[in-house]
């Protein structure tokens, strides 16, 4: 907290101490006067002529001067205004009025790092002019008169990295010369890298149009066979539901009745064992045995019914589960069929795209050389 | 920092360090230059991509191991997206994918508002629109092409939510978007009729002096503005920008001949021209019923306007300056993209001189679905909004006075923009 504290009064008195020069009049203070009254100037004559000065970013001391649509209000002759402005870094001339000879203008700028000169009169005399830029990272010569002679002196700016020569006379194999000699440049249009590019799209597109006609028959095969049958299959589905339904309801009834049966058994069970042990306890009276016997006859009959029921609902569960999953499948058939027009319009619309992109990619690959 | 607050205001502070004083490089010029026009910072432009209604980012830009769509490599090694985007796959040193946008809001209209303005929709008044506050920062003042335009490249499907319309607000009225409804057609009525059109403007503006003058209200103020400009830009030789039938045919043939196609070259037209701000809405990405389908039959289309613009930008050395963005109001969910997805989606950059053929962010791989969490940088929407304004050149640390005497951020203050993507 202090050290910000010290850091911002040091920078107010530094600012103070700075800016007190401009509060005092002197020789020093008039120069610098008369700087500012002819940068002021220079702002206002570019405005004229339909262009705009700016700085590059908030705060900043770069400049950016931009002429790209002054059009031909800006001639050679106007461009020097610039020579007010310090800073100048980027400068765009694009579609204007300037020839060769505003390049002398321009060559004086040695801050220049972005120099747009694209659908100008510029030729390869004018570049010639540009090889003092020791600056410049980005040249756009793009529609230009420009060619592979213009390109192969450019080799010599150090710091060039990007140079756009679309439209122009330059040929693959000067950009190829140019290259070999500043390696750190890259050139636009590439044309190595753009037949490159072509060659992935094709492949591509070719496989995805096999994708999307396989699709295509898929959803034709649908529409044409099932469609028409779209109201029979809804039928049989909801027939087959309802049968499954139906054998559900019997299911669970006879499982009730299972149920019912086996708890008959278990009743009878405790039945049996009570009268059983009556007569064991009392081994004399033979009626109690009498009892007994019918007792357990009547369990072993329970028994055998409550077998019988068991046997019913496992039977009838199995034809149930049978009749929903052919329901599930009639109704899987029925949603195709039902979806089969849908499906086969997007399928439809999926193949033509994938038609068209092929037409694309054969269109954009350049022929080879 | 109570010396900072108490002795020197911020603004004071700013003005200080404008002038060249506080940084403690003297520039004897400056200022008196800060104070002349050339406050705005550099030229640039953006051309947003709207895809109303919501895109799959399963099924374009974030694809997964076992999602619908297969995944392609692209110029970029280790960077995937879907096979359907084989161009664009191979533009992909140019442009950047955010995949963990995360957004809050799951509603159509809300969301729209949302990204377009960075704050949430409140009753008291509306926030204005990213192209209207790009119009009043990076637009050439009184210049003759409008600073923000807005083309409508039609639409798949009818649904999707409410329309979200660009508003100026508390900016003012000049910054409103001019609406292309048809790129075919360009601006409409925009040649005269009769060639008396000298004679019947100055009788206009003979008739109509008398009642600016005896009121003076702002909203006189604006209509005549409003009428001026579009007097100016009639008689604006720039104003061709509009016409695309004067781009040969092959350029018009390699963005496609889909209106989302068509819409993207009038955008590079437009930018061009001098225009700051192009948002091109194509509605109808509100797949309810599976994304995989109707996804696959836009992407032909969507892959060749979108991966021209970027080439033809990149020929005509134009890309550094002009930034593009690939969007919706939220992504879909992972798997089939039947739901509205806010929670992990992906918008894409193009260009506007930012350190592309990266993807910022990523998107779960494990779990019963992928892709439902982010798990390395999440996106806020005042993060997006933050990370454009800077693209820009826009400074993010402004305030404005809305309705009400009431300050608000241009930005919420919790905004912490992408830095490892601006340039």
């Amino acid at each position: 907290m202090r050290q910000i504290h010290f850091f911002y009064r040091c920078a107010l008195v530094t600012g103070l101490l700075l800016s007190m020069p401009l509060v005092r009049t002197g020789q020093g203070e008039e120069r610098k006067s008369n700087e500012r009254l002819a940068a002021e100037k220079a702002v206002q004559q570019i405005e004229e002529v339909g262009g705009a000065v700016r700085y590059l970013t908030a705060g900043a001391e770069e400049l950016e001067v931009d002429f790209q649509f002054a059009g031909e209000q800006l001639g050679d002759v106007q461009l020097k205004y610039l020579e007010a402005l310090d800073n100048v870094v980027t400068l765009r001339l694009k579609r204007t009025a300037i020839t060769d000879k505003a390049m002398m203008q321009v060559g004086k700028i040695c801050t220049l790092r972005r120099l747009y000169l694209e659908e100008t009169a510029i030729s390869d005399r004018g570049l010639q002019q540009l090889l003092s830029l020791q600056q410049l990272e980005f040249l756009n010569v793009y529609g230009t008169a420009v060619t592979d002679k213009g390109i192969e002196q450019l080799a010599s700016l150090p710091r060039l990295t990007d140079l756009c020569v679309g439209k122009t006379p330059v040929t693959e194999a000067g950009v190829h010369a140019l290259l070999k000699a500043a390696p750190q440049l890259s050139v636009f249009p590439d044309r190595v890298e753009d037949r490159r590019r072509a060659e992935v799209f094709l492949q591509a597109a070719r496989k995805l149009l096999t994708d999307a006609e396989q699709q295509l028959t898929e959803a034709e095969q649908n529409f044409k066979e099932l469609a028409p049958q779209k109201d029979e299959l809804k039928k049989a589905a909801d027939e087959a539901d309802k049968l499954a339904e139906e054998k559900k309801r019997q299911t669970d009834e006879l499982g009730k009745q299972r149920e019912e049966a086996d708890k008959l058994v278990e009743e009878r069970q405790r039945q049996a064992e009570e009268a059983s042990q009556l007569a064991r306890d009392k081994p004399d009276d033979e009626q109690l045995k009498l009892v007994a016997g019918e007792k357990q006859k009547v369990l072993v009959e329970a028994r055998v019914r409550a077998n019988e029921a068991k046997t019913a609902y496992d039977e009838s569960r199995q034809q149930a589960d049978a009749a929903r999953l052919k329901s599930e499948m009639a109704k899987n058939l029925s949603a195709r069929a039902a979806n089969a027009t849908e499906v086969h319009e997007q399928a439809k619309k999926v193949f033509d795209g994938a038609r068209l992109r092929l037409k694309h990619a054969k269109r954009d690959l350049p022929p080879a050389q | 920092m109570r010396f900072f607050d108490s002795r020197l205001k911020r603004r004071d502070w700013l003005r200080l360090s404008a002038a060249g004083v506080l940084s403690g490089v003297s520039v004897p010029w400056f200022e008196s230059l800060a104070d002349a026009a050339i406050k705005r910072p550099r030229g640039k432009s953006c051309i947003l991509l709207w895809m109303d209604g919501g895109p799959s980012q399963q099924h374009t830009f974030d694809p997964k191991p076992n999602g619908e769509f297969k995944s392609t490599s692209t110029s970029v090694p280790g960077i995937q997206i879907v096979e359907q985007l084989p161009q664009l796959a191979q533009c992909m040193e140019e442009m950047v994918i955010v995949r963990s946008m995360t957004t809050e809001i799951n509603g159509h209209y809300d969301a729209k508002y949302y990204l377009h303005t960075g704050h949430k929709r409140i009753t008291a008044f509306e926030h204005p629109a990213i192209g209207c506050i790009a119009s009043s920062e990076i637009g050439l003042p009184n210049d003759d092409m409008p600073a923000f335009v807005t083309i409508d490249a039609g639409y798949d499907r009818p649904d999707g939510g409410r329309l979200y319309r660009s508003v100026p607000a508390y900016l003012g009225f000049r910054h409103a978007p001019l609406a292309v409804n048809d790129p075919h057609q360009g601006l409409e009525n925009l040649a005269p009729t009769g060639n008396d059109i000298d004679a019947r403007l100055q009788l206009l503006s003979g008739s109509e002096q008398r009642f600016a003058q005896r009121y003076a209200l702002p909203a006189v103020k604006a209509k005549q503005a409003a009428f001026n400009s579009a007097v100016r830009l009639m008689r604006s030789r720039r104003s061709r920008a509009f016409h695309l039938d004067e781009e040969p045919e092959s350029i018009r043939e390699m963005y496609g001949e889909h209106k989302f196609g068509q819409s993207c070259l009038l955008a590079r037209r437009l930018v061009e021209a001098g225009v700051s701000f192009v948002e091109v809405v194509h509605r109808g990405w509100d797949d309810h019923s599976g994304a995989a389908r109707p996804v696959a039959a836009r992407a032909p289309w969507m892959d060749a306007g979108m991966a021209a613009l970027i080439q033809d930008l990149k020929l005509r050395g134009r890309l550094d300056d002009t930034l593009i963005v690939w969007m919706g109001e939220f992504g879909r969910t992972p798997g089939d993209g039947n739901g509205h997805f806010c929670q992990a989606w992906s918008s894409v950059w193009a260009g506007g001189g930012l350190q592309t053929g990266q993807v910022i962010g990523k998107t779960s791989e494990q779990g019963e679905k992928p892709g439902t969490e982010i798990v390395d940088r999440p996106v806020s929407t005042p993060d997006f909004v933050a990370t454009l304004c800077l693209a820009l050149g826009i400074d993010i640390h402004q305030e404005f006075l809305a309705p009400g005497s009431r300050p608000v951020p241009l930005v919420e203050k919790t905004a912490r923009p992408i830095e490892e993507m601006l340039g």
